[in-house]
């Protein structure tokens, strides 16, 4: 038999050992749960959360959004060179859309009653020199997929490149544009 | 509060000499108890010393409500039982392991049981089943009250009381004129 001592020592050892193993156990137990959570969110980024966020995207472009464009280009032309600038940024390019439309809208309202300043006959501004000598801004509305529509800005006139359809805007219309623009 | 449990609260408080004062209090009479279920006082020794680093390991499972005494033995026996359940097979012992044990086991019963009368005793318990002889033990020798000594054995007061009551009377018989002895 062991003397008391020798028992007491022992005892020790043991516990020593016990409190190794439970710590080798709790730090086990640790590495498993954080692998799992690891594992579990990498799951979710995988399978969910390349989705989820695609169809808000879309809902969002399709519920918020006044157009589909998603840069508006800013060529500055003065006649001897050319510089330009671009806004990406959604809510802006949104507040010009619905500027620049809501002036088309005016003036197809008043169409039935037209006068020559506000309401200009296309063949006006449209000549060869014209064009060479063009000095203003042109407005280009892009989509991902590559469509764009244009306008030109020249003094007081807009004008939609498509159909050449032009229009006289006032001041405060000009104004409002030119500090939505940046110009 | 008993005073096995003074010296438990001294060393829970960082007095170590605490310690060995509950070991001396109480180590060789949890080893004598165990080795009454394995019937070998190395494994007996071992039990005990696993009670006692559970009882260093599982500082806040032990709640003072019942005696330190009655709480050791309780883990004590049921390590026995484990070792027993675990341990059935057959173990051949050398036969000089086999007379060492029963020196170690002499010394023992001279350490624990002090005198003469209590030596008898317990000779002549061995004669008796395994919950007779464990209530006998922990009443007699330990000098345990019946509701801890049911506690340590998961039996009920009632039931301690019969097993004492018919450990008496074989006792009697076994030890003939020593009778007296009880």
């Amino acid at each position: 038999m062991r003397s008391l001592d020798e028992c007491k020592a022992e005892i020790f050892r043991r516990v020593e050992d016990r409190k190794k193993e439970r710590r080798k156990k709790r730090s086990r137990m640790l590495m498993v749960s954080i692998s799992l959570a690891i594992c579990f969110t990498v799951f979710l980024v995988m399978f969910f959360m390349d989705i989820m966020p695609d169809r808000k995207d879309k809902n969002k472009n399709h519920e918020n959004r006044v157009c589909s464009y998603t840069t508006v280009k800013i060529e500055h032309k003065n006649g001897v060179g050319s510089d330009m600038q671009r806004i990406t940024d959604t809510a802006d390019i949104d507040k010009i859309f619905s500027a620049i439309s809501s002036i088309y809208v005016n003036v197809k309202e008043e169409a039935a009653t037209p006068t020559k300043s506000d309401f200009l006959s296309p063949d006006s501004v449209d000549t060869p020199a014209g064009i060479i000598e063009f000095t203003g801004f042109i407005i280009t509305f892009c989509e991902d997929d590559k469509t764009e529509v244009a306008f030109t800005l020249e003094g007081d006139i807009l004008c939609r490149v498509n159909d050449n359809f032009k229009v006289k805007i006032d001041d405060s219309q000009l104004t409002m544009l030119k500090n939505m623009l940046g110009i | 509060m008993d005073n096995c449990a003074i010296y438990y609260r001294r060393f829970l408080d960082g007095d170590e000499c605490a310690f060995d004062d509950l070991m001396k209090e109480l180590f060789q009479s949890l080893v004598f108890f165990v080795n009454g279920y394995v019937h070998n006082v190395h494994i007996a020794e071992d039990i005990a010393m696993d009670a006692f680093s559970d009882l260093i390991i599982n500082k806040k499972r032990y709640n003072f409500k019942v005696t330190l005494k009655t709480y050791l033995f309780m883990i004590g026996k049921s390590r026995a039982l484990d070792y027993i359940k675990r341990g059935k097979i057959i173990d051949f012992v050398d036969l000089s392991e086999a007379q060492n044990m029963k020196d170690d086991e002499e010394k023992l019963i001279e350490t624990v049981l002090a005198d003469e009368r209590k030596i008898r005793v317990n000779d002549a318990m061995k004669k008796l089943p395994e919950d007779m002889r464990a209530a006998v033990h922990l009443v007699f020798f330990e000098e345990m009250t019946y509701e801890e000594a049911a506690k340590v054995m998961k039996k009920n007061r009632k039931q301690i009381d019969n097993l004492l009551f018919r450990a008496k009377k074989e006792l009697r018989v076994i030890l003939g004129g020593d009778g007296g002895l009880l």
